[in-house]
């Protein structure tokens, strides 16, 4: 049995390895303090993130702080570790060489006791002694187990000196620092990651625990065994001695009996055959002892130091009961007792040394009864193994059922979490979805606000226009008594023909001469005449004069505001909107036209003037001779010119003519008309209504209204205007209108309206996600 | 000497206090929502002062304003909570982070692992939870909401901060009341 080899579980001896269980001691002082100190910040941060909302911005800073401080436990908690892991693979290292140099003495060893067996047996069956190199080699085997003995004496292993299992076991967890310190050094040792055993919390730790109770078992069952097999042969060598002493006794005493009863020197003879024998019984007996020692020693060898010692105890006290005896008798021999109190001696001797088997017999009892209780305890260490051994199986049940509801709860986890996420995906779409419907709105409000504002500024043109129209008609009043004052001139344009063909030839057919009174007369009537008509040409032609300048201001006017409409539609232009650029820059061209044009007019007004002026001048100076032929087509020429000069006021062509003249009863006045101009009546003009030349031909261009359906219409820029609102109607009523609503259980509700129909969509709120107006 | 410079500077920074804040933005009565909006959009405190120019960009405090303007921000900012309180989504957030860090604890003081299981499922709803939050309505979609149901036009410097919120408060309420009736 000493020769066994190192087992696995010796690996895990108290102090087999000192170093190693040094390391574990400082590993598990280290993880104990860490894990201690850990767990207390843990414990006192954990009230930091009671469940309170937050009041303030010094509840959020709090919780940050505390964050940081839970980071940095968690941070120390994982040093620890590391740490632990570090002294784990120092201790690995410090084992695995050691148990390499034992394991080398160890194999050494037995090769040794292996050489010097073979020896001997050889020795012995050749019949003869051991021969000088079986004796070697039993020395070198002897010398190696001692060295095996010293090594494990030193690391308190008593495997070799059999018999302080108990000590030893009992010095195992207290050796290796409790309990995580074994489960560390064993997880090392065995390559086991024990940081994963740790995790599977108390399920693990009743695992570790029993796994140390299996082990203690085992050693408990190797102890039973060696000292079963101890007791056993003890007992057997006890039990022998004792039948032998047994017999001896009663011989003897049946001896004393007849020697007593017949005669002393028959008795002597007897007594002394009698002693012999008994003598010869004891020393079958000591041999028996021996023999029961030697097996003992052996025993001892293989593990039952205690039981053998006491064996060999007995055989020490019979052997020195047996020496006092002898040199009791020795003595009584000297001092001359006589040979029957020798003998009675001798008897008595025999008695004691038999009361000695009797005593010996009750130790044996006594290691019997150990026996019985140890077989006892190994029964109920079978019991327990059994137990746990049902326990180790229901736990195994337990932790396989554990891995799978962990998979179940990892598989769940994993469905959650896409659940939740496809969810998140969902609501995240319909948010898109949404946010596209309010873009789409608001382009829509954006549209109609447009829309709108192109009807403002239409409107606001159309009061402008108004206004111009309005103004254009005073000019029209202003123009009206301008052609009364030409009627005027008209008139004494007339007058003056008439007088004049008077003067030139029309009378001249009377043949009567008229005398120099009735000439200075006339000289005097003409030069009244002339001097009228000049007073009068100078009037119409001021009056003339500032028609023009009005009606220029007035066109100045115009194009100042149809630049501010220009820059108004070029904005709108710009921004991508619906504008009238175009069309303004046409009317600013047709203004800039008609400015030109009434620059030309007053010019050949002025022209116009000048000629008058000089006409009667001539005729002022001629006056007195009376007017000629040639002054009077000089005065048809220049007259007519200048007539025509002012009255051309309708080339541009005009929207109304205004009161009219007296020049019939229907309010008649002079006009001067171009080729392929087209002049409407009043009632026709009244039909139309209040429209500019330009946008009549636009809208009849732009619409093709048949002249037929025309009468209908009364005002076409209303009907455009109306044709407009009818376009922006539809496109509101065809825009989709979304409305987001909450409920008062704060669900969304997107509404959505079109084409006169609504839907409705409730989002029902998400466990997690709610959403709410932003803040922040 | 250390603490009569430390004096010193107390002293000092307390006059350009005294001063600055004359020239500050001091509640979300008078600070306007453009101004808040930029704050929280840029993270520059330089917005809450006034200045006559309307400008998009500033540059950022010096020291002893950043103090200054940290303290008068904390200051504005309890106000507006005081008031108005947390975002729903927000507290949300909060318990969620108070939740995680529990199972932290208990997994240090327990030294149970298994612990990480709900810490990593926390993470995965907190990081759902703040990316929804920065996906949420921006401040003109509020603004367009509020101006489409209380029918009026927002002018963002004009409108203080006290008013924005007071319109959200009100067009919500007017919604949900209408929703409720109907």
């Amino acid at each position: 049995m000493a020769e066994e080899p190192i087992r696995g579980e010796q690996i895990i001896q108290p102090d087999w390895a000192a170093n190693a269980t040094k390391s574990a001691n400082e590993l598990d002082a280290a993880i104990q303090k860490l894990i201690a100190h850990t767990g207390v910040l843990a414990k006192s941060n954990l009230a930091n993130f009671a469940n309170n909302d937050p009041k303030n911005t010094d509840d959020i800073n709090a919780q940050t702080k505390a964050v940081e401080q839970n980071t940095k436990i968690e941070k120390q908690n994982i040093e620890a570790k590391i740490l632990a892991a570090q002294v784990n693979k120092k201790i690995k290292d410090e084992i695995q060489a050691t148990l390499s140099s034992y394991s080398r003495l160890s194999l050494e060893y037995r090769k040794a006791a292996q050489a010097a067996k073979d020896l001997a047996a050889a020795d012995i069956l050749q019949g003869k002694a051991f021969s000088e190199a079986t004796k070697e080699a039993i020395n070198k085997a002897a010398g190696l187990n001692n060295q095996l003995k010293t090594i494990d004496q030193s690391m308190g292993n008593y495997q070799r000196n059999v018999g302080n299992y108990h000590s030893a076991v009992g010095n195992l967890a207290k050796g290796l620092g409790g309990l995580t310190g074994v489960v560390t050094l064993l997880g090392t040792a065995l390559g086991i990651n024990t940081d994963a055993l740790i995790t599977l919390k108390d399920t693990t730790r009743e695992l570790i625990k029993f796994s140390k109770d299996l082990s203690h078992i085992k050693h408990l069952e190797t102890i039973v065994e060696v000292e079963s097999t101890v007791a056993h042969e003890a007992n057997t060598i006890a039990v022998v001695s004792e039948t032998v002493a047994v017999e001896n006794a009663t011989i003897a005493q049946k001896a004393w009996n007849y020697v007593m009863s017949i005669n002393p020197i028959a008795l002597l003879i007897t007594s002394v055959a009698l002693f012999a024998a008994g003598i010869y019984q004891l020393v079958t007996a000591e041999t028996e002892a021996e023999k029961a020692q030697r097996k003992l020693n052996e025993a001892q060898q293989v593990g039952a130091l205690n039981e053998a010692e006491n064996v060999s105890y007995v055989k020490e006290k019979i052997e020195d009961l047996t020496a006092i005896q002898s040199l009791r008798i020795r003595q009584m021999k000297a001092d001359g007792a006589s040979e029957t109190e020798i003998y009675q001696q001798k008897v008595k001797d025999i008695v004691e040394l038999q009361d000695k088997y009797h005593e010996l017999r009750l130790t044996l009892e006594a290691n019997r009864d150990a026996e019985s209780l140890v077989m006892n305890q190994f029964k109920k260490g079978s019991e327990e193994y059994t137990s746990h051994q049902k326990n180790v199986i229901s736990m195994n049940r337990e932790l396989e059922l554990l891995k799978i509801t962990q998979s179940e709860t990892v598989v769940t986890t994993s469905e959650l979490t896409k659940s939740f996420k496809d969810l998140n995906k969902e609501v995240t779409d319909s948010w898109k979805e949404m946010d596209k419907w309010v873009d789409e709105a608001l382009k829509g409000v954006k549209t109609a606000d447009e829309i709108k504002k192109s009807i403002a500024d239409s409107l606001e043109d159309l009061k402008a226009w108004n206004e111009e129209q309005a103004k254009r008609r005073e000019g029209i009043v202003i123009y009206d008594e301008e052609a009364k004052g030409v009627r005027k001139l008209s008139t004494e344009y007339d007058r003056l023909n008439k007088t004049k063909a008077g003067l030139i030839g029309g009378e001249s057919g009377s043949g009567k001469a008229l005398t120099d009174k009735e000439l200075e007369n006339d000289k005097k009537k003409n030069e009244e005449k002339i001097n009228a008509a000049k007073k009068l040409s100078e009037q119409l032609f001021k009056i003339a004069e500032d028609r023009i300048k009005r009606e220029q201001e007035l066109n100045k006017q115009n194009i100042t505001e149809i630049d501010k409409g220009i820059d108004q539609q070029l904005q709108l232009l710009i921004a991508g909107q619906k504008n009238t650029y175009d069309f303004m820059l046409r009317q600013k061209a047709k203004a800039l036209e008609e400015q030109a044009a009434l620059d030309k007019k007053a010019r050949k007004e002025k022209e116009a003037q000048q000629i008058a002026e000089l006409f009667l001048e001539f005729m002022k100076v001629n006056a007195k001779d009376g007017f000629g032929a040639a002054a009077k087509s000089l005065a048809e020429t220049l007259l007519a010119k200048g007539l025509a000069g002012g009255l051309s006021g309708y080339y541009e062509g005009t929207e109304d003519t205004g009161a009219g003249g007296g020049l019939d009863t229907k309010g008649g006045m002079l006009a001067v008309l171009h080729p392929h101009e087209r002049v409407l009546t009043a009632k026709q003009n009244a039909a139309i209504g209040a429209i500019s030349n330009d946008d009549l031909v636009k809208s009849v261009m732009h619409y093709k209204i048949p002249t037929e359906k025309n009468s209908t219409v009364v005002d076409l820029q209303n009907s455009i205007l109306i044709s407009e609102l009818k376009e922006l109607n539809n496109t509101i009523k065809n825009k989709k209108e979304l409305e987001v609503n909450w409920n008062r259980l704060n669900e969304i509700i997107l509404t959505n309206k079109q084409n006169g129909y609504s839907v409705e969509t409730t989002y029902k709120n998400s466990p997690i996600i709610k959403r709410n107006a932003p803040f922040n | 000497m250390k603490s009569i410079i430390t004096k010193l500077l107390l002293i000092y920074i307390k006059l350009v206090e005294k001063n600055q804040l004359k020239k500050c933005y001091t509640s979300i009565d008078d600070l306007p929502v453009f101004y808040w909006r930029k704050i929280q959009e840029t993270n520059n405190l330089s917005f809450l002062i006034k200045s006559e120019i309307i400008s998009l960009n500033k540059k950022q405090p010096s020291k002893i304003q950043l103090i200054i303007l940290s303290k008068l921000w904390k200051s504005i900012f309890d106000e507006y909570l005081k008031m108005f309180g947390f975002a729903e989504n927000f507290i949300e957030i909060f318990r969620k982070i108070n939740e995680r860090e529990t199972w932290r604890c208990r997994m240090i003081i327990e030294n149970n692992k298994s612990h990480q299981n709900f810490i990593n499922m926390c993470d995965i709803e907190l990081e759902a939870m703040k990316k929804s939050n920065n996906e949420g309505i921006n401040f003109y979609e509020t603004k367009a909401f509020i101006e489409s149901e209380m029918h009026i036009q927002i002018d963002e410097l004009k409108t203080s901060v006290a008013q924005f919120y007071s319109y959200i408060k009100l067009a919500q309420s007017k919604q949900a009341n209408g929703r409720g009736t109907n």
